[in-house]
């Protein structure tokens, strides 16, 4: 039995340091202790020398995971499909915005404005860079993805559907990529036709194929399932849209943060993703869209900031991306994920790829083998990555009584419900299921910690039958 | 016969073993008994506990009120009691305990997550800060912009036709003037604007007489004006506009900042403002609206939260204010909206507007004596107050200039520009003014800090002459 101790002094980075507000903002110097947890399966210790997995070597810039909850149990936080956690650096982001800089953006002439603009759109070019976009006016502020995707089915969709055109989905959609496309259905008479599942639990992309034709004229997908954990082929779906002439939005929620994405390779339209999913604040997301095609989209919400002239009778708009941002935008918000991307970046969308693959194929043997699980979407082999995340059920419970049960005896955070995913849970003939999803900063033993409570969970409901 | 078999220990939280008597952790070892008889061991670090009782696995608080409870739940180990029962065995189980302190928590209550208590108490705060009878008449939105985006788009749409007349004064910010220009266009309403009297203040009366019982369906002011610093008698617009069978949307991004704003007392519609603008972050912003205004308003924004249920072919939606609410809110955002309140109301509103009266005046008295200078809006008197804050303009000079110079000699941040309200400004005869505006935490001496620097500014200019 090996005990380590170790101080690790919370040393600035460099941006801290040329940051002229460093030394006299500072709070006193943090001590961090690093506990090695203690395995309780029958595996040796590790080494001093053992090389130490993202999840390790990460874990210590998110404070809230170093906390016990309920009845004392220490918190294992594997909700991250709903949100993620957000490293020291994107909270200090954000709380130097509003401790330095904070003020409103555009036109201001003075010396606060003029930096809080600069770090703005700073972080809209940060933004771009990451989903490699070939402009940054091609990236809008929205509050998440739902607005940005409202965005386009208000804007584009408007404009661009009538009464017979067909927009293709998938009944793995998750609500924000349903609704607002049955609400332009409802004005417009344009019609939703859904791709449902093969029997793999993935959507069926020869039907996708088979359901596009000439009326099509926009295709809805998400790139990873927040229920399956599937990914879809978005550059071969993109290329299908485009043969018959149809436009590609894809929600990309669960991608942005997890691999690398580049909008350009994989020539989709539209792309939507929200900053709480990949370590930034709330408040914010984003549409990426191709600039010939924003640059000839009515504008969506009118106000200020998105006009060139306004006079009584009409008004002029200003060109993409202002055009869509009316009123006094999520500044300090936006900072934090600009933030959030150098934070990522940092570490690598690759190598947090690559971590997240092994954490899926973990998670999914280990589930897999409890009796009576039933886990949703693809299994796993060498051509079919899962997202870190397994949606089940274990037959005879239900996933509430699962999650509220792992939370208050075990401190291990999932989800249960629909994960707003209905006409998904309905096609699977379930009302809900539980959701385990991890990140970067999740580790294996998290994964064994929630395997152990899900038995222990399951030992305790069966007793009583 | 209460239950078949299922008898569950819930409930006991570390927090509750702590205003017990300081224990830090519990192992606690449950043996269930039948018939809902069973004995909980509770182990601490320094006392040994045994309680005897009947607990049940109860709904959460929230579960209990979701009409959906009993009839989606499909675990055959759930209780499936009827609701009356239900409250009574809560009521004899959790009376207040021997051994623990007198404000034990209630257990029901706090089974829903920490983040959604937090973020709805910020809905409450806001709603007692404007006297709303209800939390679930604030809908949280971006900003005002966004807020007065959803009436235009969802109680607009479906309450104006051609013809229908929308009543707005020239004063009014871009965010109150090109939604419903967006609208009129697409719905042949039509805009009426007020113009001002000599005083440079909106023309009530005239407002008066613009409005018309057949045509006028919605009057849109300002409460306190972002330029002219005057302040409209909101009640009283509020009954003329009821009298002709209208709506009143009030625009009160510079008066809930500023002073109480009671919206029972008013008698308003709708009434929007932002964050940012009241010690609070960006990202976040809300609209107060009538119940029964709320609820009979389809929704804007589609997709998670905003629904009930989601089926292929059509959706049904949740209540307000969740009905308005797409996608993941700014959770952190609102939180941060809650302390600005909590900072604010500690402080006092009225003495908050005391105070800047007493600033208005000093910084009107000041700048007008400066020989040149032309501020813009009504002088004060006994009967008129300002705002603390001076559009205005000096006599051969640009306003960038003396912003530009302002800044970068003397440190003093002002605005130049239109200040989003292009309209008032070609009613005034003028491109762009200099605007500065004063809050709480400002001071005597920074308005003569204020006039000083441009007192200097004038003379480095006019030297050149």
């Amino acid at each position: 039995m090996m005990a380590m101790e170790g101080v690790v002094l919370k040393l600035p980075s460099f941006s801290q340091l040329v940051n002229p507000n460093y030394f006299s903002n500072r709070t006193p110097l943090k001590f961090r202790f690093n506990f090695p947890k203690f395995s309780s399966t029958a595996s040796l210790s590790v080494p001093e020398a053992a090389p130490v997995s993202l999840g390790h070597s990460t874990r210590p810039d998110f404070e809230i995971l170093h906390q016990k909850v309920n009845n004392g149990s220490k918190l294992v936080y594997l909700d991250n499909a709903a949100t993620s956690q957000k490293p020291s650096a994107v909270i200090d982001a954000v709380n130097n915005y509003y401790k330095s800089y904070n003020s409103n953006v555009h036109r201001g002439i003075h010396f606060l404005s003029a930096r809080a603009t600069d770090e703005y759109e700073m972080a809209r070019r940060k933004v771009a860079a990451f989903v490699n976009a070939s402009e940054s006016s091609e990236i809008v502020f929205t509050r998440n993805a739902t607005e940005a995707i409202n965005l386009v089915a208000y804007s584009w969709g408007f404009s661009n559907l009538k009464a017979g055109d067909e927009i293709v989905v998938t009944i793995a959609e998750h609500h924000s990529a349903i609704v607002p496309w049955q609400i332009l259905s409802e004005k417009t008479g344009a019609v939703l036709k859904f791709v449902s599942l093969t029997e793999d639990e993935v959507p069926d992309t020869k039907m996708l194929q088979d359901l596009l034709s000439k009326k099509t004229k926009l295709v809805v997908v998400h790139h990873v399932s927040n229920v399956l954990a599937s990914v879809l082929p978005i550059k071969d779906i993109a290329k299908w849209a485009h043969d018959v002439g149809a436009r590609i939005l894809v929600d990309a929620c669960q991608s942005v943060p997890h691999m690398v994405v580049d909008v350009q390779n994989l020539g989709v339209d539209f792309l939507v993703a929200s900053s709480h999913k990949m370590c930034g604040p709330t408040g914010v997301g984003f549409l990426y869209g191709k600039s010939e095609l924003l640059a000839a989209m009515p504008p969506f919400l009118g106000g200020g900031e998105m006009i060139s002239d306004v006079f009584l009778d009409h008004s002029t708009y200003a060109d993409p991306p202002s055009r869509f941002e009316a009123g006094t935008p999520a500044i300090g918000e936006a900072i934090g994920l600009g933030s959030a991307i150098d934070y990522l970046s940092q570490i690598g969308m690759q190598k947090i790829h690559d971590y997240e693959v092994e954490l899926a194929n973990y998670l999914y043997e280990n589930l897999h083998t409890i009796p009576g699980v039933r886990i949703y979407g693809p299994a796993p082999s060498q051509n079919v990555h899962r997202a870190a995340l397994c949606s089940f059920n274990v037959e005879g419970l239900h996933p509430t009584d699962i999650a509220t049960f792992l939370d208050q005896q075990h401190g291990v955070a999932i989800r249960s419900g629909h994960h707003c995913a209905q006409p998904l849970h309905r096609y699977l003939g379930i009302n809900a299921s539980a959701r385990a999803s991890l990140y970067f900063y999740n580790t294996k033993e998290d994964v064994d910690d929630f395997i152990r409570a899900l038995v222990d969970t399951i030992a305790f409901f069966t007793s009583f039958k």
